[in-house]
C-alpha cells in the first residue's frame, strides 16, 4: 500500500529512486549508455505493472526486482554482440596502486561471472539484501542464492587473492 | 590468505566505492525518457480504453426547438477571399519542449514545417487546428496559461484562465491572418472544432468535465454551433460531447455522448448519438446497444461507423439499423474508426496485443456490399515500423485522419526508436513509400483533453495529394 501512494507522485518516486536504480542496472551490464537504457525501460515497467504490486517485498525490492529481470534480458538479448567496455575501470583512482590492482581485478573478475551470478553479487553486496530477498528478486530460491553467491565469491576469491587460487587449485588436485 | 569475512568487506567495499561513484543521466523526471514514454502510454491507455471508461453525457435539455441562440460572439467581419488556395497543406498542433506551451504549424508534402499559431513565450496554448473545407482557413481552440503534463490529473490544473476558438485566414504563402475570436470563458479545455461542409458553421464541445474539473458530470458542458455567417450562436446545454461531426452532405451534425462506464461525470452519460438536423433543428435520438465513443460518417451520409466499446459497429442513421462489422464472421476490435472519404474504406486501431497496452497499429478494413463480409489488412505494425529502413522499434499511431483526395491516412504516433512523436502519412497504395513530415517530442494529444474526449492533433487541408512532388518522395527514401 505504501508503494502505491508513492507511485501516485511517480515523479518524486523516480527521483528519489534513481541513482540506485542506476548503480543496479551498471553493475550488471557494466555500460553506462546500456546502464542509462535500461534503468529508463525499468521504470516504464514500473510504471505499466505498478498495480501488480502486492506489498509483499519493500518498494525499493520490487523496483530491482524489475531493474534486474531489464538488465539480464537485456544481456540475453545482446548475448552475441561484442562483450561491453568495462565502463567502471576508468572510475578508479589512480593514486592507490594497490587498490586499483584489487579492484580491476575484482571488476574483471566479475564481468566474467554470469549475468545472473553478478546480479546477485550486485544485489548482496551493494544493496545488502539478506538471501530471502534476493531469491525473490531472481526468482529462485534461498538455497540457489547461497550457492551462487559461494561460486561467484571463489571466482572473485581467485582474482583479489591469487594464493587463494593456488592452494584451491592444489585442493582440488589433492582430491 | 583470506578469510570469507575479510573477502566479503572488500567486495562490498570495492562494490559500492564504484558504483557510489556513478550517477548517471540527470534524474530530473521531466527530463527522463521514462517521462516522456509514460505520458505516451498514459495517453494511449486512455484511447484504448476509452470505450470502457469514457464520459459521457448528460441530458440533452432544450434542443429540440433548435437551441439557444446567443448573439455579439461573432463581431468580426469575414475578409475577401485570398487569391492563393493554401491546399495540401497539413496542420499540427506540437508542444514546445522547453516552454511545455503547445503552437500550430502546418507542413506541406514538398514544404517544411512553419509555425503559424503562437510562439513558444506567448503563454498560449494552440492545439487541435482544423482545416475550412475549401482549405483557406484554418479553426483551431486556444487557451490563456498552460497545462502541466503531469499525470497526475490534480497536477494538470496548471494556470489556466480561458478559452476560445480562433479562425485565421491562410494566403498562398501560407500566412496567417485573424478572422474570427469566439469566446468560452472559463470553459477548458479549449474548443476543438469540426467545420460544415459547406464551410458555414463550425460545430464544437465546450467542456466542463476534464481532468481539470475531475469532479465534474456533464451538467454544464455544452455543444455549440457556431454559423459564421449571421454570427448566432446556437448552443446545446448540459451535454458533453465525446465526438462529433458533420455528415459529407452537411445536413446533420452527430454528436457522440459516450457510455455511462467511466471515473470521471459519470453521473449524466447515456451512451446516445445525437442527431442534429440542420434544416428543421429537430434533435433525433439513436439508440446504439452499447453506446458511442468516437464514429465516422460514410462518405454517402447513410451510415455511421462507431467504436461501441471496443466494437467496431455501423448504424444506418436512416433506419436505424445497426450491425456489428465482422471479418470472417469475427467481431471488429478496434477504436477510433475513421472513414475513407471516398470510398468504402475504414481505417482504425486496435492494440497490438491482447493486453490493450500500447503500442497500437492501424488496419485497414474493407467493406464490401455487407458489413458481417469486409475484409481488413494490417496498416501499420508495431514490430515492421511504418517508416521505412526502420529496422527496430515501432511508431504507434494515435487518432487518425485521411487526406481529403482519400489516398493518405495521415497520423501522429510515438516513435519509439528516436523516444520521440511523429507526423506520418501513409499511401493507401502499399507500395508507395511512406512520407515522414514532422517530428518533435510534443507531436501529440492534449492531456487536459485525454480524459474528455479523442481529439485529433492533425489536419489535412482540400486538394492534398493526387500527387507526390519528386522532391519531396527523395527525401523520404532517405529514411528507408
Amino acid at each position: 500500500m505504501a508503494f502505491r501512494l508513492e507511485i501516485a507522485d511517480f515523479a518524486a518516486f523516480y527521483e528519489r529512486t534513481y541513482d540506485v536504480a542506476y548503480r543496479t542496472a551498471l553493475g550488471i551490464v557494466r555500460d553506462l549508455t546500456l546502464a542509462a537504457d535500461v534503468t529508463q525501460e525499468a521504470y516504464v515497467a514500473a510504471y505499466r505493472h505498478r498495480d501488480r504490486f502486492r506489498g509483499e517485498a519493500p518498494s525499493a525490492a520490487w523496483l530491482h526486482r524489475i531493474v534486474v529481470n531489464q538488465a539480464l534480458s537485456t544481456l540475453r538479448r545482446r548475448r552475441r554482440a561484442a562483450r561491453p567496455e568495462n565502463d567502471l575501470a576508468p572510475f578508479i583512482t589512480p593514486d592507490d596502486a594497490e587498490g586499483t590492482t584489487s579492484r580491476l581485478a575484482l571488476f574483471d573478475a566479475l564481468a566474467a561471472l554470469p549475468p545472473r551470478q553478478r546480479a546477485a553479487v550486485i544485489l548482496r553486496y551493494y544493496h545488502d539484501y539478506d538471501y530471502a530477498t534476493i531469491a525473490q528478486i531472481l526468482d529462485t530460491t534461498s538455497t540457489n542464492v547461497g550457492a551462487m553467491l559461494t561460486r561467484a565469491l571463489d571466482r572473485l576469491r581467485l582474482a583479489l587473492d591469487p594464493e587463494a587460487g593456488t592452494v584451491t587449485r592444489k585442493a582440488v588436485g589433492e582430491r | 590468505m583470506k578469510t570469507d569475512y575479510d573477502l566479503d568487506r572488500q567486495v562490498r567495499r570495492i562494490v559500492r566505492e564504484a558504483l557510489d561513484s556513478e550517477f548517471g543521466p540527470d534524474p530530473t523526471w521531466a527530463d527522463a525518457p521514462a517521462a516522456r514514454r509514460i505520458r505516451d502510454i498514459e495517453r494511449l491507455r486512455r484511447r484504448l480504453r476509452w470505450p470502457l471508461r469514457t464520459l459521457a453525457v448528460a441530458a440533452l435539455l432544450a434542443v429540440g426547438g433548435g437551441g439557444l441562440f446567443l448573439s455579439g460572439a461573432l463581431d468580426r467581419p469575414r475578409p475577401p477571399e485570398p487569391s492563393g488556395m493554401a491546399d495540401g497543406w497539413i496542420a499540427y498542433s506540437i508542444q514546445e519542449e522547453a516552454s511545455r506551451d503547445h503552437d500550430i504549424y502546418l507542413v506541406g508534402l514538398d514544404r517544411r514545417p512553419w509555425r503559424v499559431a503562437g510562439s513558444g513565450s506567448d503563454d498560449l496554448d494552440q492545439i487541435c487546428p482544423a482545416f475550412s473545407p475549401d482549405g483557406h482557413r484554418l479553426a483551431y481552440g486556444e487557451a490563456e496559461g498552460t497545462v502541466n503534463p503531469d499525470p497526475d490529473p490534480e497536477a494538470q490544473a496548471g494556470d489556466y484562465r480561458a478559452a476560445r476558438l480562433v479562425i485565421v485566414e491562410l494566403d498562398s504563402d501560407g500566412n496567417v491572418s485573424p478572422v474570427q475570436r469566439i469566446d468560452v470563458d472559463g470553459s477548458f479545455p479549449p474548443p476543438c472544432a469540426t467545420w460544415s461542409p459547406d464551410g458555414d458553421r463550425l460545430a464544437f464541445g465546450v467542456p466542463q468535465t476534464s481532468p481539470l474539473n475531475p469532479d465534474g458530470t456533464a451538467a454544464g458542458s455544452e455543444v455549440w454551433i457556431a454559423s459564421l455567417r449571421d454570427a448566432p450562436v446556437t448552443v446545446f446545454p448540459d451535454l458533453l460531447a465525446t465526438d462529433l461531426e458533420w455528415s459529407p452532405d452537411g445536413t446533420t451534425l452527430a454528436i457522440a455522448s459516450g457510455k455511462d462506464q467511466t471515473s470521471l461525470g459519470n453521473a449524466l452519460a447515456d451512451g446516445r448519438l445525437y442527431l442534429y438536423d440542420v434544416r428543421s433543428g429537430d434533435i433525433r435520438v439513436l439508440e446504439t446497444p452499447l453506446g458511442v465513443y468516437s464514429f465516422s460518417w460514410s462518405p454517402d451520409s447513410h451510415r455511421i461507423v462507431y467504436d461501441a466499446g471496443g466494437l467496431l459497429r455501423i448504424i444506418d442513421v436512416g433506419t436505424g439499423d445497426d450491425s456489428l462489422i465482422t471479418v470472417q464472421s469475427t467481431p471488429v476490435q478496434g477504436s477510433d474508426p475513421v472513414w475513407s472519404p471516398t470510398s468504402e474504406t475504414i481505417i482504425y486501431r486496435r492494440a497490438a496485443d491482447s493486453s490493450r497496452e500500447p503500442p497500437a497499429e492501424a488496419v485497414l478494413l474493407e467493406l464490401g456490399d455487407d458489413p458481417n463480409a469486409a475484409t481488413s489488412r494490417l496498416f501499420t505494425t508495431p514490430n515492421e515500423a511504418p517508416i521505412p529502413g526502420v529496422r527496430t522499434g515501432f511508431v504507434s499511431p494515435e487518432r487518425m485522419v485521411w487526406s481529403p483526395d482519400g489516398e493518405y491516412v495521415l497520423y501522429v504516433g510515438w516513435w519509439s526508436t528516436r523516444q520521440t512523436t511523429v507526423v506520418v502519412a501513409v499511401p493507401i497504395d502499399p507500395d508507395a513509400p511512406h512520407i515522414l513530415l514532422a517530428e518533435g517530442d510534443g507531436i501529440s494529444g492534449y492531456d487536459a483533453y485525454d480524459a474528455v474526449a479523442p481529439i485529433v492533433n492533425q489536419t489535412w487541408g482540400q486538394r492534398s495529394s493526387r500527387y507526390v512532388p519528386e522532391r519531396r518522395s527523395r527525401r523520404a527514401s532517405a529514411f528507408r
